[in-house]
């Protein structure tokens, strides 16, 4: 006789998803620390500080295009690098 | 040229909601374009991912724990960068002594597998991008075929390595280190671990050379020698 799952059997348990996405976001940010310094430093204030790319780019003394062409490139950095090296 | 191309750069920004500083055409392209908006998502995920990674690092491992940023902290966190930077310079040289040298590990990289093997040079030149998040100084060099590419990093060096065929069928690798910045010019012959390379101190950077045969190496340098920026 096979039992009907209950609803713990159904969902993810929740001490192992939050393992898994432990895990998940450590390597982000292990791969994150592989970035130059040119671009980790444009993407952490954006996404992590939350600054506005105007209070980053007066932080930083660069014009607010060169902002939003490094957060461009060190996201598809690290998109690329969390790929494993594939093109994305 | 895609026709994407042109606004690829500001899809972070339409991501972050930075849409004043996007031109009104590249907006409309993104409405009706399925990739761009495909990678407007990406990006989007990808922020808010590095934002949680950034709070579940701080509540794992509390001394790295930062202060929460209050607006007034923006000057303290432009002094910390300049200050970084100014010590990050100081450092250059006691770091130059300790770190792993990266022509040894240029020389290693060149005896590895590629990670794309390719003969179009744009396509190469693309993953090189991607790889290193910059574009190299040169991929098609004269009389040279292009094979393939790998990334390595040396400590914190990224190292791109391009794999090329010569005429003559030999093979020869250029590898190009990221942040050397050029040390007069000329070439220079080195003998590591038996492996003889060139180091190629050019206007566009600096590239070692290793490869089967002394005259595919040579022409290889003269190559990238006459490449301009």
């Amino acid at each position: 006789m096979v039992e009907a799952a209950g609803p713990h059997e159904q969902d993810p348990n929740p001490v192992e998803a939050r393992a898994i996405e432990r895990a998940e976001l450590r390597r982000i940010a292990d791969v994150f620390r592989t970035l130059p310094l040119t671009f980790a430093v444009p993407l952490f204030l954006t996404a992590v500080e939350e600054l506005s790319y105007a209070e980053v780019a007066s932080i930083l003394n660069v014009p607010v295009g060169t902002v939003m062409s490094r957060v461009y490139r060190a996201r598809r950095l690290l998109m690329f690098r969390l790929a494993g090296g594939k093109l994305v | 040229m895609k026709v994407c191309t042109p606004h690829r750069e500001f899809l972070a920004a339409i991501a972050d909601g930075e849409t004043a500083l996007v031109p009104a055409d590249t907006l409309e392209h993104v409405r009706g374009c399925a990739d761009c908006s495909s990678e407007v998502r990406a990006h989007r995920l990808l922020a808010s991912r590095l934002r949680q990674a950034g709070t579940t690092l701080v509540e794992a491992e509390p001394s790295r724990r930062p202060m929460p940023l209050a607006r007034g902290r923006l000057r303290l966190i432009a002094a910390g960068i300049a200050g970084a930077i100014v010590l990050g310079a100081a450092g250059v040289g006691w770091f130059a002594l300790s770190r792993p040298d990266p022509i040894v590990a240029a020389v290693n990289a060149s005896s590895q597998p590629m990670q794309i093997e390719s003969s179009d040079p744009s396509q190469v030149g693309e993953w090189c991008l991607q790889a290193s998040g910059r574009t190299l100084p040169a991929i098609q060099l004269d009389g040279m075929q292009v094979v393939g590419a790998r990334m390595d990093r040396a400590d914190s060096t990224d190292i791109v390595t391009v794999m090329y065929a010569a005429p003559s069928g030999e093979r020869v690798t250029v590898s190009w280190l990221e942040g050397q910045a050029p040390v007069g010019s000329g070439v220079e012959g080195r003998n590591i671990s038996g492996h003889d390379l060139l180091i190629v101190h050019a206007a566009v950077g600096t590239a070692v050379i290793t490869g089967t045969s002394t005259g595919a190496m040579w022409q290889t340098a003269a190559a990238i020698e006459s490449a301009r920026i």
